[in-house]
């Protein structure tokens, strides 16, 4: 009789007590092998072995093809010894021959393809080019990396294959592993481990024990230098495995029971559905927890159904598994043939009709060995316990429905869900009842077939993760995920500065690709810069006023044949309905290039369809922070308004009312392609409008040099703006016609765009956000009014800002102070609103007094509020500066 | 009836008894609990426990006022018994061992009495 070690540190060795056990043939009861039997010295060693294996990296550190080459050479050895693992297979297991002498080819198969799966399909590590975090920007990305020291404990009904599915994945991701064959079928594994042996995996890699799963069990889940555990087995030991494995927080995966439902359409062809209920029931013996052994008929179909199939399990044969012409061998034990006996008997006495079978099997010229006859019980209730529990052995439930409804209805009355099949001449339809079986594998008109590539795993009580494909190979491999900061410097790091009261955050990047054409008859440009985007098919968003006064139609000239239509229904304040509605168009004319013309609404609202157009669904989508990873439609801008800077800006304001507030878009990936900047397009803005606009831009201008995001290259555009606005405000508001006065005006509002698309905004527009939802204030009023509150409140932090502005207002700052200078610029621009015609009260503009205290709480949760330069923890702060601008 | 009561068929411990006839208050007071052949799903079944009555050719044993019975092939197959319970780390249930053990992992799970 051959004697069997425990293959432990690339070593076969005696177990440490010296003990062996036997193994026998269960088609003759004759022993077959001595095996050692593994006790909890020697886990304790294999674990030992593979913890330092993989410790030393002679394993974990090679790539993917490394050990790809590796396991090529470890599947030739599994070849070379590819008869005796059948022969062995076929006798200590009993599986019929017919079926072990595949079981080679199989493992060499499943080594193979994962591991070449692992070497170039397998995503090691991977980019996140979109992070969720605006605040913490950087490089972001996961590695894959093997978990480290897994255990591999597999059943008996196919313990050949068991041993590839769990040696192949964890070996090829790099981990080191523990396998525990089952007891009565450890033979193949440990002719598997000679293999590994002979192909040079080093030394504890890969150990196999053999010997009592309690036993063993009991060390293997609970050793703290055991990283994963994944099982094949029982319900109620996968279930012990997992509790004892939470001690220590190891990974778990578990492949365990099943009664499955095979259902039988009314249009399924009846050969093939025969066919399928046998072999999904009777194959192995039935010895495989994904068997169909409920097999579901419709009633008109019924008996014709069960009689059919009765033949055809009257007509298998039964005989020794190394007989080629056997169907069928024995049961693995004399316990597994008492199961099935105490179930049959069971089913008898629930009231069952036994249509065949239910009974030991004499094979002729041998005597012993566990053989039971193919079984079918008829009449079958699925609350029965024969309906409801694994027998694991051929026994079969034939059991009635008479809708397909009904048939899924059954189907998931199980606490299983592991395989499932279903056999109909309509694909549709078995689709469809597909879809409705909660179970992790479902086979249309066949059974029992397995591919590597393909994943198996149960939903409920079946179990925990799959095994096979890539999902399995990724069952194997822990998350890494890494963060490189984009500036490696502590002033920069907004997070850092939550726990420091340095709040200004030194580094920035600027990154504004918007061209920018501007001039006396720049809207000519138009017609080059559309080729220049490679569109064709221009659709112009405006809104009715502006489409009115005719600046529309000089666009539609201007784009000649490249314009593909005119949408004038965009609204002041867009919402996201605004936004769909106009992507609606857009994809009707089939347009691939945006070009708005208006104000800062048109603008935003053309942001939000250049989203939706490029990536489908509707605005509410894309509602967040820095989400979208490739450029989006074509946007070329067209200001009529000289404020809001939307045409060279990251965002775009847009209202949900679900959300009872304006929301944004904010993403570099938004800002317009191209920006025309012709002063006919702002000549006709009226007085009021011209100067609210004005102090919009004035505000992004102001607060962006003293926001904590503030930088030399915004400051820059900023100053520049202030100059502007300044001098040539009082001009467009005496006259509107003044057309370089208002070119001044619009490349002041774009420069001011720029400064505060990177450097933020601050309290002023928290302030003005709040009283135009509130209170329906215009916004650029709003920002008006408030502004120079809010520029004597930043004087504690920013009054060397604000005497720069001072400087650009063209106040006379010599012998003044910073402190003085940046008072003198909060009056200064009181000043120029006086003399241009800006309100200067809320009162005046419909806010009531007693509404105050509310919008100052509305008003610091605002995101812009974040950004001011002076910290803003007080909602009293804020009713005062209400109160001021009252 | 054919009924043949053993002395030494099963053995219970304390925290076993008293966990049985706990379960049993709750279930109008049925005395006699089977041990039995059960599936747990994919290899290897298990001793179980069920509420029953005595049924043609069990073996029964009476144990601190309880009637444990069994199928005599089956306690052929097994041999003798033991009953114990745990309730501990979040283990919790009846654990039966067999002087012959029915595989490899017995005794590792713990079972409840089904009805």
């Amino acid at each position: 009789m051959e004697q069997y070690k425990l293959f432990i540190d690339g070593k076969f060795v005696d177990a440490a007590s010296g003990k062996t056990f036997e193994s026998i043939d269960p088609g003759t009861e004759a022993p077959l092998a001595t095996i050692a039997q593994a006790g909890k010295a020697d886990a304790e060693a294999a674990i030992a072995a593979a913890r330092k294996a993989f410790n030393s990296g002679v394993w974990s550190g090679l790539t993917p093809a490394a050990r790809m080459a590796k396991i090529h050479d470890f599947a030739d050895e599994v070849a070379k010894q590819g008869l005796r693992l059948a022969a062995t297979e076929c006798m200590d297991s009993g599986q019929i021959i017919g079926l072990a002498k595949f079981s080679p080819l199989l493992g060499i198969g499943f080594l193979r393809n994962m591991a070449l799966a692992a070497a170039t399909k397998f995503p090691w590590e991977e980019e996140i080019p979109v992070s969720g975090n605006a605040f913490g920007p950087g490089r972001e990305f996961i590695r894959r990396e093997p978990i480290g020291v897994c255990v591999g404990i597999i059943p008996w009904n196919f313990p050949m294959t068991m041993a590839f599915w769990k040696i192949a994945p964890s070996l090829i991701m790099g981990n080191c592993l523990v396998l525990k064959p089952a007891s009565n079928t450890s033979l193949s594994a440990l002719i598997i481990a000679e293999c590994a042996k002979a192909a040079g995996i080093p030394d504890g890699v890969i150990n196999v024990i053999a010997g009592p799963g309690g036993e063993l069990g009991s060390v293997l889940c609970t050793h703290p230098d055991v990283d994963k555990v994944a099982f094949t087995g029982s319900t109620e030991v996968g279930r012990e495995i997992m509790r004892m494995a939470a001690d220590t927080v190891k990974k778990v995966t578990l492949e365990l029971g099943g009664k499955s439902a095979n259902i039988i359409l009314d249009d399924a062809d009846m050969e093939l559905a025969v066919e399928g209920a046998c072999f999904g029931t009777f194959f192995h013996q039935g010895q495989i927890c994904e068997s169909g052994t409920r097999v579901l008929v419709p009633s008109k179909i019924y008996d014709q159904f069960v009689e059919k199939m009765k033949k055809r399990a009257e007509a298998l044969r039964i005989g020794y598994q190394l007989d080629p012409t056997s169907h069928m061998g024995p049961l693995v034990s004399k316990q597994q043939l008492a199961t099935v006996e105490r179930y049959v008997k069971i089913g008898k006495d629930e009231g069952a009709k036994l249509v065949t079978g239910g009974k030991r099997v004499e094979v002729a010229g041998i005597k012993g060995g566990y053989y039971y006859a193919p079984t079918i019980f008829a009449n079958v209730n699925n609350k029965m316990r024969i309906a409801q529990e694994e027998i694991f052995g051929p026994v079969v439930c034939v059991i009635k429905y008479d809708s397909d409804e009904e048939a899924v209805a059954i189907a998931n009355d199980s606490i299983y869900g592991l395989g499932g099949g279903i056999f109909s001449s309509n694909q549709a339809r078995a689709e469809r009842v597909a879809r409705g079986v909660r179970t992790g594998t479902m086979w249309i008109n066949n059974y029992h077939i397995f591919s590597d590539y393909c994943p198996f795993g149960g939903y409920k009580q079946s179990g925990v993760g799959r095994e096979l494909g890539l999902a399995g190979l990724h069952e194997y491999t822990v998350i890494k995920r890494v963060h490189v900061n984009t500036m490696a410097d502590a002033k920069t790091n907004m997070t850092f500065q939550l726990m420091s009261d340095y709040k200004k955050v030194d580094g920035f990047a600027y990154n504004c690709p918007t061209t920018v054409v501007a001039g006396h008859g720049a809207l000519s440009s138009i017609y080059k810069a559309i080729v220049d985007l490679g569109c064709k098919r221009a659709l112009i968003l405006t809104d009715p006023g502006v489409n009115k006064a005719g600046l529309a139609q000089k666009v539609k000239n201007a784009l000649a044949d490249f314009c593909v239509g005119i949408y004038d229904k965009i609204p002041p304040d867009p919402d996201l309905e605004a936004v769909d509605a106009a992507t609606a168009v857009a994809r009707e004319l089939k347009a691939d290039c945006i070009v708005s013309v208006g104000g800062g609404s048109v603008i935003d609202t053309a942001k939000g369809v250049c989203v939706t157009l490029k990536n489908g669904g509707n605005a509410n989508d894309y509602l967040n922070f820095l989400v979208l990873t490739e450029p989006q439609t074509p946007h070329i801008a067209i200001p009529t308004t000289s404020g809001t800077g939307s045409e060279v800006t990251n965002v775009s304001v847009l209202t949900s009312h679900k959300a009872g507030r304006k929301l944004f878009i904010v993403d570099a990936r938004i800002m317009p392609n191209v920006a025309i900047l012709d002063p006919i397009f702002s000549l006709s803005l009226p007085k009021d409008m011209t100067v609210s606009t004005a102090m919009d831009a004035m505000t992004h201008a102001i607060e962006a040099m003293t926001s904590t995001m503030s930088n030399k290259i915004c400051d820059g555009m900023a100053l520049q703006a202030i100059r502007l606005i300044n001098e040539n405000l009082p001009l467009v508001a005496a006259d509107g016609k003044n057309e370089k006065a208002r070119l001044n005006m619009q490349l002041a509002a774009t420069m001011a765009g720029w400064a505060f698309t990177i450097a933020q905004v601050g309290l002023a527009h928290g302030m003005a956000h709040t009283v135009g939802a509130l209170h329906h204030v215009p916004h650029g009023a709003a920002c008006g009014i408030i502004l120079p509150k809010v520029m004597r409140y930043n004087v504690e932090t920013s009054a060397d800002k604000l005497a720069q502005v001072a400087h650009a207002l063209n106040v006379n700052t010599s012998n003044m102070s910073d402190r003085d200078a940046a008072l003198a610029a909060a009056d200064a621009i009181e000043a120029l609103m006086v003399k241009v015609g800006h309100p200067m009260r809320l009162r005046d503009m419909g806010v009531p007094e007693e509404s105050i205290p509310v919008c100052a709480f509305h008003a610091i949760a605002d995101t812009a509020v974040i950004f001011n330069g002076r910290p803003v923890n007080d909602p009293n702060d804020i009713i005062k500066l209400y109160t001021e601008a009252y | 009836m054919m009924r043949q009561v053993r002395e030494a068929m099963v053995k219970m411990t304390a925290e076993a008894r008293e966990a049985v006839k706990s379960f049993l208050t709750t279930r109008d007071n049925p005395r006699t609990i089977r041990i039995d052949l059960h599936s747990t799903g994919c290899c290897d079944s298990s001793l179980g426990l069920s509420v029953d009555e005595v049924r043609e050719n069990d073996l029964i044993q009476e144990i601190d006022g309880l009637t444990l019975v069994i199928n005599p092939e089956i306690y052929e197959l097994v041999g003798e018994i033991t009953i114990s319970y745990v309730d501990e780390k979040g283990k919790k249930g009846f654990v039966l061992n067999s002087g012959k053990p029915l595989n490899e992992w017995d005794g590792f799970g713990t079972c409840e009495i089904k009805q």
